[in-house]
């Protein structure tokens, strides 16, 4: 086996990216690999960092707000006037580039974006502000301008 | 913490993972704070270690790429149980005596298991819009409270907000946990092992670890990007590997 096929970049809907970011190191060595025994060892250092739950609290108030307006925030498009199956339509239609980034990001990506020693209230924070930053980027000016060029075609 | 011994002050040894002793490394191989990367033999196995000061903190990104890198580089020119990140040890004495020689026939047996077959690691992510598009459009609880809170202002709508949420999430997780299955099942079929991954975040839809056949990594490859076509426009699928096979070592007992 050799790692020839690292950095490739196949077919076209599957990413395979190379180097692997930090955010894929982090999941792969968290919590994994054969502990030596405490004793023997000099330290185990880092571990701080490697224990911090970076899990979403799924079941929490806070998050089911995120949610509700995450879902609202659909609203922005049907208010042009297409109607919701229109908008799954047009959606399927932009498929890749209408990704979006942001509320429903995995916690780890979101806080490996930034410096990793922070603590976990400060991380709470972050993803937070991350949410409110990423609010005006799905603003549907653009949208509608789109969706109306669409039309004028 | 650290004991200083005479002519070795301050260094340690830092240990990425166990390999058979006849593992010939990659050329040139730089570990963490880009210390030289070499073997400690005992017996039939091998520790794969660099010095390394032992009070130096680390955990920072160069570290971990660092010793993720030495591994999956050790990965792909044969079997290597890796150790835990941040594991340092007092010398390479230390190294033979404490760690090797009493697990000696353990790691053998270990390595025998890993042999032959390279860890992948497959993330699906769902389009957030997407999946919420058709959350709403499959649910008419949910369709009411959107219709009912969009335009409301924020404090009378709290509890219909706060339900609305609570009745987003509880879809996406069946949602996640049908199309996962799906995935799953097709990925199974070309590993010969799988460790799911506990997930972390909504736009969630899998994350696997999969320990597979160097023989059958060809259709592997395909199977993935299959789905991953077969997926486009509602979730985006990441493969990750070939990598040391750091799901499929005992966690420590």
């Amino acid at each position: 086996m050799t790692m020839a096929a690292a950095g490739q970049r196949s077919g076209g809907y599957l990413s395979r990216p190379a180097p692997s970011s930090l955010a894929d190191v982090i999941d792969s060595i968290l919590d994994k690999g054969l502990v030596i025994d405490a004793y023997i060892r000099v330290s185990l250092v880092g571990i701080e960092l490697l224990t911090i739950d970076a899990r979403i609290v799924v079941a929490s108030v806070d998050t089911y707000l995120r949610f509700a307006e995450a879902t609202n925030r659909l609203d922005l498009y049907e208010k042009g006037g297409e109607t919701l199956p229109g908008m799954v339509e047009s959606m399927s239609e932009s498929g890749a580039q209408g990704k979006t980034r942001g509320l429903l990001s995995g916690a780890k990506e979101a806080l490996l974006g930034r410096d990793e020693d922070r603590a976990e209230q400060e991380q709470e924070d972050e993803r937070e502000e991350e949410y409110q930053e990423a609010r005006p980027r799905r603003r549907p000016a653009k949208k509608a301008a789109a969706r109306r060029r669409r039309t004028e075609e | 913490m650290t004991v200083a011994t005479p002519g070795d002050v301050g260094l340690g040894c830092y240990v990425y993972g166990v390999v058979p002793a006849d593992l010939v490394l990659p050329k040139d191989l730089k570990g963490v704070a880009g210390q030289a990367v070499s073997l400690i033999p005992y017996g039939d196995v091998a520790a794969v270690t660099s010095l390394m000061d032992s009070d130096r903190t680390m955990a920072g990104r160069d570290d971990l790429m660092a010793h993720s890198r030495v591994l999956d580089a050790v990965a792909a020119v044969g079997p290597v149980l890796p150790i835990r990140f941040g594991s340092v040890m007092q010398d390479r004495d230390a190294v033979k005596t404490n760690l090797l020689e009493p697990d000696q026939d353990r790691f053998h047996a270990m390595l025998d298991d890993v042999a032959g077959q390279s860890q992948f690691v497959v993330r699906a992510r769902y389009d957030e819009r997407q999946v919420l598009t058709e959350v709403v459009a499959e649910n008419a609880e949910i369709a009411r409270l959107r219709a009912a809170t969009r335009d409301a202002p924020d404090d009378s709508s709290y509890g219909d907000r706060v339900r609305l949420g609570e009745l987003v999430a509880r879809a996406l997780e069946a949602k996640s946990a049908e199309d996962g299955r799906n995935l799953l099942t097709e990925l199974e079929r070309h590993a010969a092992a799988v460790n799911i991954r506990e997930g972390a975040g909504v736009d969630r839809l899998l994350d696997v670890a999969l320990l597979v056949e160097d023989s059958k990594r060809a259709e592997f490859e395909q199977a993935v990007e299959k789905l991953a076509e077969a997926f486009a426009g509602r979730a985006t699928l990441k493969l990750i590997g070939p990598t040391a096979p750091y799901d499929f070592v005992a966690a420590g007992e």
